[in-house]
């Protein structure tokens, strides 16, 4: 199988280089047939004008950049009272911790060739190059008081650098193209090492506040109490890398374990205990909700035990009377722990004939339903309680670059179960389920998200009972991930169809039942193939965030469109609304474009094996 | 059945375990079997040709209800299938099959496929599964890829993990529905093996095939369908040397 033909030693027979170099490439690429090299030129001279314009734009004399610097904490997080940014800061570290252990144990990057990252470095200097020679340098510019001739030496210097640095670091690692040596997340952490040099040396103009009580610009490096917890935050991540890149063989299954627990806890630790300080009372702790949860896991955990031991009808039967009992608590006023524990022991019932295992894994099931009691409990409870953290003019803490995270963060961790449930009983047998699943779908899907937005916070709160309140920033994550749900399960369920019959068949053929093999076979295999769709969603999810101004919630671009431009104090900003704008598409972008990126890796990952 | 042989090899054939009794079957207007009945002994090999068409992949659908009969009866192992989906569940925990295409699943490895439905479905721990699991790969030549994913073994590897885990559900019947037909010929011989070393581990086994060579060395007895219906049913020297029917001696002319 393995032997090779040997080409016998003659001249003729030797294979000859195919053309290459410069001219062949462009003749290729460019210039091939004479309809191609108008388009070429016609491009060409577009995107020449576009850049120039760009640069003009970003580079005039005019521009005040410093709208951007000087407002930079009320971009991320609006008035979140300085004296306790600390929980921020705490936030975004566990986050960035997280981040760093889960590239590690997945091995999440892979390696590349020393020939793509010089080639990626040079086509940045190319560009900045490019941008130097175009640049309309003449013209009056000097947005930060630097001449333009240094302007112009600045950009096309590095350009010339970054070039030659590239093409070097090619030529001496060697140029080898199947030679993937190179670490990316190597590549990554350096580029995010040099960012972070950036932040302790390039000067910007930031407001300083003089003895008799005036605010002034000084020109200087991004002050301490941003530049300090970066770096320990960067340290932080790449200490953690390391350590778990190199213990990855023996932390194996248990890691994994641990590190996804970390982050199903993380989320809901960080949002609602350490950004929200809730005002609990502990008493009512206490006295009510753990004697309701004790309650709730005993008896429910009696319950479901019986109903796995009796797998099969009667088990069906008490769960749909649970179920019934669960919506009927809706009806009356019971408290919110109450109905919602019920509605999850009705599932859970429903599920224990099928999950409930025998021994280690009755077990498992028991313990799962524990917790599942636990998590509403802890979510109620934190979410009844009055946020402490004092903003002024009151309401929610949450606004800026922050609300947008977590409004995008939580309604795709919400949406993304509600819209596969709805995928597949919009696919299901039973006509019942996929009427109102249809119905749902095309509900949501046919009014726009302002409208669902307008809905939640006018209308949610009269239909509510009295009593009960639901913040705004709950209201709009509400709407969000209802609408969201509707488009994720129409992307699912094309994921759904994607699956052969057979596979069906196979699983049915083994005994499986059909909830088993919605879990174990078709849904692993109908998500894999609709990541595409779910990252573009997840992508247009982030981007929609931006609709919650409507409602009166100080998102990130609100603050860039909206808040900004208004400034008369201290610094007069009114009518500046170009700069912000500009930048707030920059963070958008970089957000997006990382998710697409990852999204592409785990693509070819999670192809291993297939086809 | 009065012209099936007793033995063959070491086997000794035992109770009838399959009855099919006037199993009738339409898709739409199409009338796939129209009428077929016939008994399955313990550790019989039972191998099933014909035309394409002819109902042969429909019958073996429906011993384990991947096809609903909509008039005549069918007992598997003393329990009736009816649309009691007990009744169902239990047959199919019964009965293996093995389809013409695989059906392997692509985002498992070559022993999560096998021991998935062991766990889920029989409740065996999982260390207890993946012994098993392990012992049917060595059975079938290739517990070398046991943590390879189905996409990276070769057609005739990947039939053999689907025969595996079949086995992993200790089944007392095995259906084979054209286990070879999608297959390499070079690939053909090392699943016809595995076969046949089940047949004469005692396994019941209803293969639809289009090997004859199979049918010659391994069957008990041979069905021959056409129409919807047994045309012709025998041992295979009576059947390859001797034909009765003018079809089956059409077909035979026309294959061999």
């Amino acid at each position: 199988m393995t032997h090779k033909i040997e080409l016998p030693d003659i001249p003729e027979y030797a294979p000859e280089p195919p053309p290459h170099g410069p001219k062949v490439w462009l003749q290729k690429n460019l210039f091939s047939t004479p309809a191609s090299s108008v388009l070429s030129v016609v491009f060409i001279i577009i995107a020449i004008g576009g850049l120039r314009g760009m640069l003009g734009f970003i580079f005039d004399a005019a521009r005040r950049w410093e709208a951007v610097t000087f407002n930079v904490r009320l971009l991320m997080v609006r008035a979140y009272p300085e004296e306790q940014l600390t929980r921020v800061w705490l936030a975004v570290a566990v986050a960035a911790v997280l981040i760093a252990a889960t590239f590690a144990l997945y091995q999440v990057t892979g390696r590349t060739s020393p020939r793509k990252v010089g080639n990626a470095v040079s086509t940045v200097g190319g560009f900045l190059i490019t941008a130097g020679l175009l640049g309309p340098w003449g013209v009056s510019f000097s947005p930060f008081g630097i001449e333009s001739g240094t302007t112009f030496a600045i950009v096309f210097g590095t350009g010339v650098v970054l070039f030659a640095g590239g093409q070097g670091f090619r030529r001496g690692m060697g140029k080898r193209e199947k030679d993937e040596r190179l670490p990316v997340m190597g590549v990554v952490l350096v580029m995010l090492g040099l960012v972070l040099v950036g932040l302790w040396t390039i000067s910007l103009p930031w407001p300083t506040r003089l003895a008799d009580g005036t605010q002034v610009s000084i020109t200087q490096p991004i002050a301490m109490s941003t530049r300090i917890p970066w770096t320990i935050i960067f340290a932080l991540s790449i200490v953690t890398y390391l350590l778990v890149a190199m213990f990855r063989k023996q932390l194996g299954g248990i890691g994994k374990k641990l590190l996804m627990s970390a982050w199903a806890l993380s989320f809901p630790v960080l949002f609602l205990v350490v950004l929200r300080d809730p005002g609990l009372d502990m008493g009512r702790v206490f006295t009510w909700y753990v004697p309701v949860a004790i309650g709730f896991i005993l008896i429910g955990g009696f319950i479901l035990n019986f109903v796995a031991e009796s797998r099969g009808e009667l088990g069906r039967v008490i769960g749909a009377v649970l179920l019934i009992a669960a919506f009927a608590g809706f009806l009356f006023s019971l408290e919110f722990i109450v109905r919602w524990s019920l509605v999850a022991l009705a599932l859970f019932a429903l599920a224990a004939p099928t999950f409930g295992g025998k021994g280690a894994g009755r077990r498992a099931f028991l313990g799962a339903w524990a917790a599942t009691v636990v998590v509403i409990t802890f979510f109620i409870m934190l979410l009844a309680a009055p946020s402490t953290i004092e903003v002024p003019g009151g309401g929610s803490p949450f606004g800026g670059l922050l609300l947008t995270i977590l409004l995008s963060t939580v309604a795709i961790v919400l949406s993304l179960p509600l819209g596969i449930v709805l995928a597949l009983g919009r696919s299901s047998r039973l006509p019942i389920f996929r009427l109102m699943c249809t119905a749902y779908i095309e509900l949501i899907r046919g009014v726009p998200l302002i409208t669902w937005l307008i809905v939640g916070f006018i209308m949610l709160p009269v239909a509510l009972p009295e009593g009960i309140e639901i913040g705004g920033v709950a209201r709009a994550i509400g709407a969000m991930s209802m609408f969201s749900a509707a488009y994720l399960a129409e992307n699912v369920r094309g994921g759904l169809q994607s699956i052969p019959k057979g596979q069906y068949e196979a699983a049915q053929a083994m005994g499986l039942t059909i909830m088993q093999t919605t879990v174990f076979i078709v849904l692993p295999q109908a998500l894999r193939a609709v990541i595409p769709a779910l990252v573009g969603q997840v992508i247009a999810l982030f981007k929609d965030t931006s609709l919650v101004t409507i409602v009166g919630l100080f998102d990130f671009l609100h603050i860039a469109r909206a808040v900004i431009p208004g400034q008369a104090q201290p610094f007069n900003f009114i009518g500046v609304f170009r700069e912000p704008l500009l930048f707030a598409a920059l963070v958008y972008w970089m957000f997006t474009f990382t998710f697409s990126r990852i999204s592409l890796r785990l693509e070819r990952r999670l192809g291993v094996g297939e086809r | 059945m009065s012209d099936s042989k007793e033995t063959r090899g070491e086997r000794t054939l035992g109770d009838p375990i399959v009855i099919t009794d006037g199993v009738k079957k339409w898709f739409g207007d199409f009338q796939a079997l129209k009428g077929v009945t016939a008994t399955v002994r313990e550790r019989e090999v039972v191998v099933i040709i014909g035309p394409s068409g002819s109902g042969k992949s429909t019958y073996i659908r429906c011993i384990n209800r991947l096809e609903a009969h909509q008039e005549g009866s069918i007992i598997v192992d003393g329990t009736e299938l009816t649309n009691d989906i007990k009744n169902v569940e239990k047959i199919r925990s019964e009965v293996g099959m093995v389809f013409q295409q695989f059906n392997l699943f692509p985002h498992l490895t070559v022993l999560d496929n096998i021991t998935l439905a062991p766990q889920w479905v029989r409740k065996e721990p999982k260390a207890e599964a993946e012994e098993n699991a392990m012992a049917l790969l060595e059975r079938v030549g290739i517990p070398d890829q046991a943590l390879k994913f189905p996409g990276q073994l070769s057609g005739g590897q990947q039939q053999r993990v689907a025969i595996a885990r079949s086995l992993a559900m200790k089944p007392k019947i095995m259906l084979f529905d054209e286990p070879t037909s999608a297959l390499d010929p070079e690939m053909i011989k090392e699943v016809l093996d595995v076969m046949q070393e089940l047949a004469h581990s005692g396994m019941t086994m209803m293969v639809v095939t289009h090997e004859m060579g199979f049918a010659r060395e391994v069957a008990d007895r041979v069905f021959f369908f056409d129409y919807g219906t047994i045309v012709e049913e025998g041992t295979p020297e009576h059947f390859f040397t001797n034909p009765q029917h003018d079809r089956t001696k059409l077909f035979l002319s026309q294959i061999l």
